[in-house]
């Protein structure tokens, strides 16, 4: 037996030497791949009341989360963000928020919100963070709200801490400052007497079924909802999501707004009654609040309200302002809001009948679509070849305040592909309050191929003035010529415009 | 005794071994339901079959031909559902492997055409079918495969011209085999070819021929190609401006000897609408006696009349059949599915991956009506706002979301108002820039009839100048006077493309101004035929014509500049040469 021969070794026995080689390898490789994503720390094995509780200097913090239960809260499987106070910035907390039980819960809660946020993520500017109370708070790189964030992301297996140096308030909402405010009661009242309750079936207990119907039979009491005109159809300054500029007029300010606008509003007699007042407060509020919060520096000189009205603010005129959660309350001894803005001018399109004197004419009857010389679209009623002498279009204005109107029309025969090549007369009355105001037959401006002539036919024509003495519905008539003929018994209108004469 | 009767049964086993090694091909049974290739091209049948089956495979390309012709140019625009290729095609940004932009399938077509045609040259050798059958068959095929041809010349400029039946597609990679034509010499190849087809004229198979029968709903004679507007195509592509004319004409002149004056009058001559027959922009209300006026909420929407009943009907209406000279109808309850319903609509069975551009949108809303109505209504019947989403309706008209597999509609190709545009853009470079203008505008008897002559007693001097004053193929008859039926030349109803819908003629001075003039020829084929798969040609054909590249280049660059792209300028540079107009010619 020669000694190489004592060292060798079968192919079998070799490859299975590779494959124990090959595995050990493997096996070896194995810890150091699987914990390549991994984070170690204390982080992993402190959850977030542990992280709490570790610090001394959030001792008065961690007390008030395990009075309020909410230790228990965020020992949960889901994931928080805690920003803690110090105790430097909590011993000096007003003590009716400490002894009111719910008070001081709705207080904690501000401080935490569901899933993790670290300051890494945030943006320079503002991003707003729902809190469990349901407030809205903003959080920046360094601060939340208008504390400083002195230890920034401490991570515990279930969130995030920050520690902050101060205390943050929990903040009323724009309308629970307003149901709360002692000032502007003018305003308050009013906009609290927009409220209304009803009962929302889909939240009311069903109590049984009505065996005729089968329509549910809802528990009185149950399920009952408030609305508002104003949250509605102005802003909604109670949702807690967006933000919001309000204004607050104190009371001489709102009668003397009030009183600008009261002689638009008559409606029974010549007085103002109550209905006149609750016309033009709505009048008023409806401009009293706009989107976005302005603060008092970044407040300009005017904003522009939904309904398109300019807000005139002077800033000497603010006598307070709060901070609420979801916006800038700012309360205004006066606001000089201009008259014209408020009552504009009402323009009645062409287009938008209610009704013809007469049926059968629907073949006679176009609504032709135009482009006037400047190249803007316009829709106009034509009403042409009607074998009816003086046919009548008929338009329902809703909602007229009480006021003298100028009124103009805007109507041109001859344009491109119009069969009314030439002139004719066409008249405008107007019925309200018992009275017929007639402003006469007029000539219709023709189309011309001169620039200067056609511009002019394009421009609005007076036609006289009307009074609407008091606020409501009033009957607008478009009315042809008395006369049979082509060319002749034409109806042409772009629109008629009522401007308010503004005294 | 025993020896006996292993003798008899070792006989027997040799006698069953023999018997059975005799029977072999019992076994060898041919399918049923596959044609063996010895026994295809007996009979006239057979041909028949061959010819339906090539145009079955063809239908098979319309959505890349679609793609590659509208989406490269400036009307259609992608969404964000389009998958990548289409954006690349949007942008001129192809990758080899893109699958719009691969030529095999073109040249599959193109290797059954061959084929067919050598088995055609076959059968006429051995007389298994008439002559006049086989020359009708062969000429089709031929003319199929020069369309394929041009269109291949047009996508990828230089491509190998194959007329050999081979068997795999894939030999045509060997570029030492098979060197490429550019687009220039591939149109002298394939008008040479055109030219020497036995038969030719407008339907490749008369009224009676086995291949013309109306089935399914609908009727075969217009799925065929049209061979003189094929011919013309490409006459007009190389510059012969006259020959072009002479066969745009031809088509136009299909039904010219037609003893029914319906068909003779209508069919390819873009009428105004008559109260029955017509395919322009209507309105329901008015009437001459209200001088045009219309309210805007009167245009017709009818499926049966006026201009967005070209693409709702039928191909047995004849309205359909006064319009339509090619187009491939698809019915759900066959192959191939059609594409368009997926890639246009955004309702259903739809992807909505293709929408009409902006560019294309402010065209329409810019083209004022001769009535008034400061818009081209076209648009509004060529694409609708769905849920807030522009989409291009003329595929998807007779498409239910609520019936998501029924997708019927049609593969559109050629139809009278791109006949009359392509014949004026022929014209108009032959120096009949006036007819050009007619065809375009306000009609051939409007624009040369002589209005001063209306009212004289001389009667024949009026009518005379109704006829254009030009010799053939320029010569057209549109005589009418409402006194006296007899005068009634075949184009006395031809309206211009833009008359017919209603929309305000150009400045006469454009029939002395050739380029303009043509690049309004351009603009109204956006117009008109918007999305219909012409657009890409039309302006290659016109840039290359003129050697400006940015006549093309400018269109593509305001299409993605207004739809907000921001490769819009480096497209735009990119399309300066002409070299970049053209796909990469390979596949893997």
């Amino acid at each position: 037996m020669t000694l190489s021969k004592k060292y060798m070794i079968g192919n079998t026995t070799r490859f299975l030497i590779m494959m124990l080689v090959s595995l050990s390898i493997l096996t070896a490789c194995k810890d150091s791949w699987e914990e390549r994503g991994m984070v170690s720390g204390e982080g992993l094995t402190l959850s977030l009341m542990d992280r709490i509780n570790a610090d001394a200097n959030l001792s008065l913090f961690s007390a008030f989360l395990t009075k309020t239960g909410y230790a228990e809260v965020i020992n949960s499987s889901k994931n928080y963000t805690i920003w803690a106070p110090t105790n430097a910035a909590l011993q000096n907390l007003d003590a009716s928020i400490v002894n009111d039980s719910l008070k001081l819960k709705s207080f904690v809660a501000n401080h935490i919100s569901n899933l993790t946020y670290a300051t890494s993520v945030p943006a320079d500017t503002a991003q707003r963070i729902l809190m469990l109370n349901g407030k809205y708070i903003p959080f920046t790189k360094t601060t939340f709200d208008d504390a400083t964030i002195s230890t920034a992301n401490q991570y515990a297996k279930n969130g995030i801490l920050h520690v902050i140096s101060a205390a943050v308030p929990v903040r009323l909402s724009i309308w629970e400052y307003l149901n709360s405010t002692t000032s502007g009661l003018n305003q308050k009242n009013y906009l609290l007497s927009l409220n209304k309750t009803g009962q929302d079936t889909t939240l009311a207990t069903v109590i049984g079924y009505d065996p005729a119907t089968g329509k549910p039979i809802l528990k009185p009491g149950t399920g009952l909802v408030t609305t508002n005109r104003f949250l509605t159809s102005v802003q909604n300054v109670s949702n807690e999501q967006k933000q919001y500029t309000f204004f607050l007029l104190t009371d001489a300010a709102y009668s003397a707004e009030q009183a600008k606008l009261n002689k638009y509003y008559y409606t029974t007699s010549l007085d103002v009654d109550s209905t006149t007042a609750n016309l033009t407060s709505w009048n008023l509020v409806k401009d009293l609040a706009v989107s976005g919060a302005y603060s008092l520096n970044a407040l300009p000189s005017q904003l522009i309200s939904v309904n398109n009205v300019k807000i005139p603010i002077d800033k000497n005129a603010i006598v307070a302002s709060y901070k609420a959660s979801n916006g800038w309350v700012y309360v205004m001894n006066s606001m000089n809001f201009a008259v014209s803005e408020k009552i504009p001018p009402i323009t009645v399109e062409g287009e938008n009948v209610s009704s013809f004197s007469a049926g059968g004419a629907s073949g006679n009857i176009f609504y032709p679509i135009r482009s006037d010389y400047n190249g803007v679209s316009y829709k106009s009623l034509e009403v042409y070849r009607l074998s009816i002498s003086g046919f009548t279009a008929n338009y329902r204005l809703r909602n007229i305040p009480s006021a003298t109107y100028k009124v103009y029309w805007r109507s041109i025969a001859g344009t491109t592909g119009d069969p009314q090549a030439v002139t004719f007369n066409q008249k405008v009355t107007f019925y309200s309050s018992n009275i017929l105001t007639d402003l006469g037959y007029k000539p219709v401006s023709v189309a011309s191929t001169d620039p200067i002539a056609n511009a002019l036919a394009y421009s609005e024509r007076y036609l006289g003035d009307c009074v609407v003495s008091k606020y409501g519905n009033v009957t607008m008539s478009l009315i042809a010529a008395a006369s049979t003929s082509v060319n002749v018994n034409t109806l042409l209108l772009d629109y008629v415009k009522l401007v308010p004469v503004i005294q | 005794m025993k020896n006996i009767l292993y003798n008899k049964l070792a006989f027997l086993i040799v006698i069953a071994a023999i018997s059975l090694g005799g029977c072999k091909k019992m076994f060898d049974v041919p399918p049923e339901d596959k044609l063996d290739i010895k026994n295809a091209y007996k009979t006239v049948a057979d041909a028949d079959a061959a010819v339906i089956g090539v145009y079955g495979k063809f239908q098979g390309l319309a959505k890349q031909y679609l793609l590659l012709n509208e989406v490269r140019a400036d009307l259609l625009d992608v969404t964000n559902n389009a998958d990548p290729y289409l954006k690349q095609l949007n942008t001129h940004s192809v990758t080899v492997d893109n699958p719009y932009a691969d030529p095999r399938s073109f040249y599959e077509v193109i290797l059954n055409c061959n084929d067919v045609l050598k088995n055609f040259n076959v059968m006429n050798e051995k007389h298994l079918m008439s002559v006049d059958d086989y020359q009708k068959r062969y000429s089709d095929i031929v003319s199929l495969r020069c369309f394929l041809y041009l269109q291949l010349g047009i996508q990828y400029g230089a491509v190998p011209y194959v007329t050999d039946a081979l068997v795999n597609v894939n030999d045509l990679k060997d570029e030492s085999l098979f060197p490429k034509l550019s687009l220039d010499l591939l149109l002298d190849k394939l008008i040479a070819d055109m030219s020497a087809i036995p038969y030719i004229s407008s339907y490749s198979y008369p009224t009676g021929s086995s291949l013309v029968i109306a089935t399914d709903g609908s009727n075969t004679q217009r799925m065929f190609i049209n061979k003189y507007y094929m011919l013309g195509e490409l006459q007009l592509w190389k510059g012969n401006y006259l020959e072009a004319a002479r066969n745009y004409k031809n088509v136009m002149e299909t039904e010219i000897n037609n003893t029914n004056t319906n068909f003779m009058f209508n069919t390819f001559h873009v009428n105004y609408n008559d109260g029955t027959y017509g395919n322009g922009v209507l309105y329901t209300d008015g009437g001459t006696n209200y001088g045009g006026l219309h309210s805007e909420s009167a245009l017709s929407y009818s499926t049966t009349y006026g201009f967005k009943s070209m693409f709702c009907l039928g191909n047995t209406a004849a309205n359909w059949n006064h319009e339509w000279i090619w187009a491939m109808p698809y019915n759900s309850g066959f192959n191939p599915v059609n594409p368009f319903v997926e890639l246009f609509a955004n309702t259903g069975a739809g992807k909505y991956m293709l929408k009409p551009s902006q560019t294309t949108i402010d065209a329409w809303a810019s083209n004022p009506q001769a009535n008034g109505i400061p818009y081209d209504a076209r648009g509004k019947l060529s694409y609708a706002v769905s849920n807030g989403q522009p989409v291009v309706m003329k595929y998807i008209y007779n498409y239910d979301p609520l019936v998501p597999l029924t997708r019927n509609g049609m593969w559109y190709l050629w139809r009278g108002a791109g006949l009359h545009l392509h014949y004026a853009e022929a014209a108009n470079r032959d120096g009949k820039g006036k007819l050009a203008w007619a065809l375009l505008n306000t009609g051939i008897a409007n624009t040369f009839a002589d209005a001063s002559l209306a009212s004289s007693s001389n009667t024949a001097a009026y009518l005379a100048t109704m006829i254009t004053p030009y010799e053939e193929p320029y010569k057209f008859n549109a005589q009418y006077i409402a006194s006296n039926t007899a005068y009634r030349g075949p184009y006395h109803k031809n309206a211009g493309v833009r008359g017919r819908s209603g929309v305000v003629a150009l400045n006469v001075s454009y029939q002395t101004d050739m380029t303009g003039l043509e690049a309004k020829l351009v603009d109204e084929g956006g117009l008109e035929l918007a999305f219909e798969g012409n657009r890409w040609a039309d302006l290659v054909r016109v840039a290359r014509r003129r050697n400006d590249p940015s006549f093309l280049a400018e269109r593509v660059y305001q299409k993605l500049l207004r739809d907000g792209n921001p490769e819009a300028s480096t497209v735009r540079a990119k399309l300066m040469s002409m070299d970049n107009w053209y796909l990469p010619f390979k596949w893997k």
